[in-house]
């Protein structure tokens, strides 16, 4: 894990996985885009699905992250972890928020609204509120210990809103959010209801949006290092001017 | 195999025309990822700005 950082240039293999996850992206829009065939019953529009449900997948990742340096914080304090579990909450919200973001334009074309109050939705929602409120409430906190052992209590506790939307909604039968990969309460068979090609370009955005997630927690715990050595710089003044 | 393309060619007829949603899906898309990248790039400017001016505050004599 990247420690306090003193030198400021980018290392060559951010630089290569920054280029390469750039160059990720650009592959899967093309597969989602041109491709993979257009959905019979939606249209064009299904096509979102593609950067809607890996970037889903990428935000639970993070958040899963966020609860395994959660316990090695609690099992042995060390500010890294902490750094890790803060970073990979910022880096997994902003990933969420595609998904929140892109899919009311599918449900408006396809359900003729943007949201429904149906258990998946809402689940999802709560999971984005209870992550904001971790970086909210991380702010309010000034002991760095405290903070980091609240943090990481919170980040373990709140997963519990992941597991909520990605697999406890399978076993509601009165959602109309589609399941793509079975089974659930609503579609019991376990059969992929999407065409080789569709397979093909949603395999590839989930890889790639797990190299997002990647490349971007890398850049997001380089800039906490910064800030850390921004404050340790700030402390080591002051104390010189009190001394 | 005719009556099979028959039905696919039907079934397409009946394919709702839904590009400007995929279109303003993709625009969203991109404008989060963006905007959270640039919050990444101006936050980072920002404490290279701190560290210089604070190295330099560091390396003066206290008065």
């Amino acid at each position: 894990m990247a420690t306090i950082a003193k030198n400021n240039s980018t290392p060559v293999a951010l630089t290569m996985l920054t280029a390469f996850t750039g160059l990720m992206l650009l592959i899967a829009t093309y597969l989602a885009f041109i491709f993979a065939p257009t959905e019979i019953t939606m249209g064009d529009v299904q096509r979102v699905f593609y950067f809607h449900v890996g970037a889903a997948w990428a935000g639970a990742l993070a958040f899963g992250v966020t609860v395994y340096a959660g316990v090695r914080y609690l099992i042995k304090p060390a500010p890294n972890w902490d750094i890790l579990g803060h970073s990979s909450v910022e880096v997994g919200l902003a990933l969420i928020s595609i998904t929140m973001a892109s899919g009311p334009i599918w449900a408006q074309a396809v359900w003729g609204k943007p949201w429904t109050w149906d258990p998946k939705l809402t689940a999802s929602a709560v999971m984005w509120l209870s992550y904001a409120a971790y970086l909210m409430l991380r702010q309010g906190i000034e002991d760095p210990d405290r903070r980091a052992r609240f943090a990481s209590i919170y980040g373990i506790v709140a997963f519990a809103s992941v597991i909520m939307t990605y697999f406890g909604v399978r076993f509601a039968q009165e959602t109309i959010h589609p399941v793509i990969i079975g089974p659930s309460a609503s579609v019991p068979d376990t059969t992929i209801r999407m065409t080789s090609p569709m397979i093909v370009a949603m395999v590839f955005s989930f890889v790639t949006f797990s190299f997002v997630y990647g490349t971007l927690l890398w850049h997001r715990i380089r800039l906490q290092n910064l800030a850390e050595r921004v404050n340790a710089l700030k402390m080591r003044i002051l104390n010189r001017e009190v001394a | 195999m005719q009556s099979f393309l028959a039905l696919v060619s039907a079934l397409q007829e009946g394919t709702p025309n839904t590009v400007a949603y995929l279109i303003l899906g993709y625009v969203i898309i991109g404008v989060v990822g963006v905007g959270y990248v640039v919050t990444l790039l101006w936050r980072q400017r920002n404490l290279h700005r701190d560290v210089e001016m604070l190295e330099t505050l560091e390396r003066e004599e206290p008065e």
